[in-house]
């Protein structure tokens, strides 16, 4: 490279003024489209991975449901609600999941809890009867939810009781809610 | 390594197959819960009603055999209750301490649940007279019969008895 630049610039000394520039300016080029040319590269390969993710959480629990009144002539007394509290989902498996509840244990005959959970991902079965629903019979609540989060969704329980089942002193039941493919 | 049925099985199938079954376990078990507690509580729960608002009894015939007035009778009263308890009862009483004329009252036990209809009452004071026994846990209902008797000596008059009927453990 040296020695080319010399030979130029001792040729450039025979030449009449204006030959001069414009073998400066050929020279000038030359070594421009070698200074383009002129770069390194590296390469990496970026694995991206998303795993399978399953979120269900809830508010916390609903307030006691206390049956406390009735109509005279009619076994079955006046029901209570509550829909306080709510549960939000994220999942990113597929559009067939579907959400299922399940009681610790069944309810004596004559008590009736049921659930209602709203969903703007999937279909809500509506009011389901989840007395007897333990963890071998799991109930289908919400089918059909889509990727993506659905928050703040309203759960509903409904309690009744028949009078020919007497009273119940305060009982707990776990609710488990499952979203499941 | 010579490759024949067996080594192909033991070191490609199977291992291909073990594979294949944990990763389909791993994309088709996934799940999540969250739980709730429950509170869940039935009060004890006794109610009661009627159908059917005042009446009126007008003793207005005479048995000319017997030379007294027939009583006057109305049976359109219904009694309905509903209890959740065990062992409840029905009373019934009026507000008339000294009654003039007489007034009975009988359940006639023809409807639904379950309780044992007393013979008819007379309510001669204020004090509550048994009308059904052995409620336990049901709805149930019954006719009412009232009776109004009077002689001719008490000659004419009128009164107004406020009756009260009451479900209690019994």
């Amino acid at each position: 490279m040296k020695k080319d630049v010399y030979l130029l610039i001792q040729y450039s000394k025979g030449l009449p003024m204006k030959k001069t520039t414009v073998v400066a300016f050929v020279l000038g080029s030359i070594i421009a489209v070698q200074a383009a040319f002129a770069q390194s590269t590296a390469t990496q390969s970026v694995n991206l991975t998303v795993s399978t993710v399953y979120k269900i959480s809830t508010s916390g629990n609903p307030a006691a449901l206390t049956v406390t009144t009735g109509t005279a002539g009619t076994d079955a007394l006046t029901s209570v609600s509550d829909n306080s509290t709510t549960y939000s989902i994220t999942q990113n498996f597929g559009n067939t999941v579907k959400i299922t509840a399940n009681l610790d244990a069944a309810l004596q005959a004559g008590y009736t809890l049921n659930l209602n959970l709203a969903s703007s991902k999937g279909t809500s079965a509506g009011t389901v009867n989840i007395s007897t629903a333990t963890s071998g019979s799991a109930l289908s609540v919400v089918t059909g939810i889509n990727r993506g989060a659905d928050a703040g969704q309203t759960i509903s329980y409904t309690f009744s009781a028949l009078a020919s089942a007497g009273m119940l002193t305060s009982t707990t039941r776990t609710v488990t809610l499952t979203l499941t493919n | 390594m010579k490759w024949n049925l067996k080594n192909i099985t033991l070191d490609i199938v199977i291992p291909l197959g073990l594979i294949g079954i944990l990763s389909a376990q791993a994309v088709y078990s996934q799940q999540a819960t969250s739980t709730q507690v429950v509170t869940l509580r039935v009060v004890e729960l006794n109610k009661i009603d009627l159908v059917g608002g005042a009446l009126t009894l007008q003793i207005s015939n005479i048995d000319e055999n017997a030379g007294q007035p027939n009583p006057a009778i109305d049976a359109s009263t219904k009694l309905l209750w509903t209890s959740n308890g065990d062992a409840r009862k029905i009373a019934v009483g009026s507000d008339v301490v000294s009654p003039r004329f007489i007034l009975k009252i009988e359940a006639k036990k023809s409807g639904s649940g379950n309780g044992f209809a007393q013979p008819e009452v007379t309510l001669s004071d204020n004090s509550p007279h048994d009308l059904i026994l052995g409620v336990q846990r049901s709805a149930g209902s019954c006719n009412l019969r009232f009776t109004a008797v009077a002689t001719a000596e008490q000659g004419v008059g009128s009164e107004s008895h406020l009756i009260t009927y009451t479900i209690t453990g019994g």
